[in-house]
């Protein structure tokens, strides 16, 4: 990939739209993630990757306030956006939302038409605009254009598992949010959907900052332009080892637990 | 957990590794036998041993063909990353480095197989010596590949500095020994090509300690070049 350059430097806080500082994501009593500061580049593609349970997905999901809909979570620290921390008190949640947008894991259509999955959001937000022209665009921006253009009345939930994932990356761009959140989106897909999801990817990170959780290394690997390595402590808490040039990280990390985690000594 | 260290979760890839080591040695090994008996078939005019070594050729490559496969199907099998990777393409390169020198061990024994009826009265016993200093090169420069000591390696690549002395030492033994008498020139050309094979073993082996550094630290180096 022409972006993998091994020499790219880690955002700077300046040059960096999002970033996370003096992060703490608690659940109850329990610390979930400790102490995460971090940039990430904007308009490039993040991979954020470690074992299960080391606080990955809260990392992300503290990225759009997604970690206050779970009643017992707190967060402490700083999250950064377009110079503004979202969680100061007069800043609106659901306006982060928009901005920051979201792709989970298992493909979540609305149960509505194809059609519907992308205006519904849009008309939510106020947007007054061209409808169709809006649909049509996103759909073709998710690279789902060409299969659906002829049944956009049709359920969305009729769909395959890739072609509903592209769907919900069509519905969030929709909104034009600036940053796309991503939680393993292509778990649930076969190969050829996975490549596709990665081939989209690549193709969105020239307009959207994506930061994207991902339990497939090969895929980190592919698709980055950086990756960040999370680990558990002994209180089970989930911390950042190692933040830096994809190309890097997979050829030489500087940390022993990174290239035991990436080449499945551990994990 | 890396440098041959085994963990219970990659056993199987760490045992593959394992023997490619083992299995690089054993090329080595054979390399350095073909150069010395290229060497001594030339000193001993004996027809035979330096036959051997032509016919041995065969048998280096068959091991470069066979270490190539190995590290294309754990390249495509295991998708190793960062120091497995490393070693992986390192010994791509070093088996590369290993069949040049059996070619030149080759090109000696041709050397030694034609001039076998000769005497020689200048610039043998500097060869062999010089022989037996690249072999020790190359023995240990594969030693610093498979333990991953980039010391070693810089060491070893700094005694190629004496063979290039030792070599123009011969360079100049042997045009003097030419000027002395036109008859000369014939066998002392063959020679010096012999010396030149030798001296490029040496930097061969500098090339395989450019691996070790690259396999152990991830930084290119030219030690060649100093």
């Amino acid at each position: 990939m022409n972006t993998h350059a091994a020499d790219l430097p880690v955002p700077s806080a300046d040059s960096s739209a999002l970033s996370v500082s003096g992060l703490n994501v608690f659940y109850g009593a329990f610390r979930a993630v400790r102490d995460i500061s971090m940039n990430f580049g904007t308009r490039r593609i993040t991979a954020l990757i470690g074992p299960s349970g080391c606080g990955k997905s809260t990392v992300l999901r503290s990225m759009n306030r997604m970690n206050e809909l779970v009643p017992t979570a707190r967060t402490e620290g700083v999250v950064t956006f377009q110079g503004r921390n979202i969680y100061d008190p007069d800043v609106d949640p659901v306006e982060v939302r928009r901005r920051i947008g979201m792709v989970f894991q298992k493909p979540n259509p609305f149960p509505k038409s194809i059609y519907d999955n992308i205006a519904w959001g849009a008309r939510i937000n106020g947007f007054t605009g061209d409808i169709g022209e809006l649909v049509e665009k996103s759909l073709r921006q998710a690279a789902l254009w060409d299969e659906v253009k002829d049944k956009l009345g049709d359920s969305g939930l009729g769909l395959s598992g890739g072609q509903q994932q592209r769907l919900c990356i069509a519905r969030a761009i929709a909104v034009h949010p600036e940053t796309i959140l991503m939680d393993e989106p292509c778990s649930a897909l076969d190969p050829i959907a996975t490549l596709r999801i990665e081939d989209l990817m690549r193709e969105l990170a020239a307009h959207y900052t994506i930061i994207i959780v991902t339990h497939n290394m090969q895929q980190a690997a592919r698709v980055s332009d950086y990756t960040a390595f999370f680990m558990m402590d002994e209180e089970r808490s989930g911390y950042l080892v190692e933040y830096g040039p994809t190309g890097r990280i997979f050829t030489n990390p500087d940390e022993k637990r990174t290239e035991d985690y990436i080449s499945g000594r551990f994990g | 957990m890396v440098n041959g260290e085994s963990s219970p979760l990659r056993g199987q890839f760490d045992l593959s590794m394992e023997q490619l080591r083992a299995a690089l040695l054993v090329m080595g090994k054979q390399v350095e036998r073909s150069i010395r008996g290229s060497v001594n078939a030339l000193g001993e005019h004996d027809v035979n041993a330096a036959l051997v070594v032509l016919r041995e050729e065969a048998e280096v490559n068959r091991m470069h063909h066979d270490i190539d496969d190995s590290c294309l199907r754990l390249l495509a099998t295991e998708q190793p990353v960062a120091t497995d990777l490393r070693q992986i393409l390192g010994t791509l390169n070093v088996i590369g480095q290993l069949e040049r020198i059996g070619d030149l061990a080759v090109h000696v024994a041709s050397v030694a197989q034609r001039l076998a009826p000769e005497q020689f009265s200048r610039g043998v016993g500097a060869i062999m010596q010089m022989a037996e200093d690249v072999c020790a090169m190359v023995g240990d420069s594969l030693q610093a590949f498979v333990s991953q000591d980039a010391a070693m390696a810089e060491q070893v690549s700094a005694r190629d500095r004496k063979v290039d002395e030792v070599y123009a030492n011969i360079f100049r033994d042997l045009l003097s020994y030419m000027m002395e008498n036109t008859r000369n020139v014939a066998q002392a050309s063959s020679l010096l090509f012999v010396a030149k094979q030798l001296e490029r073993v040496g930097d061969h082996a500098t090339n395989i300690c450019e691996s070790v550094i690259l396999v152990t630290t991830g930084k290119h180096v030219d030690l060649n070049r100093d």
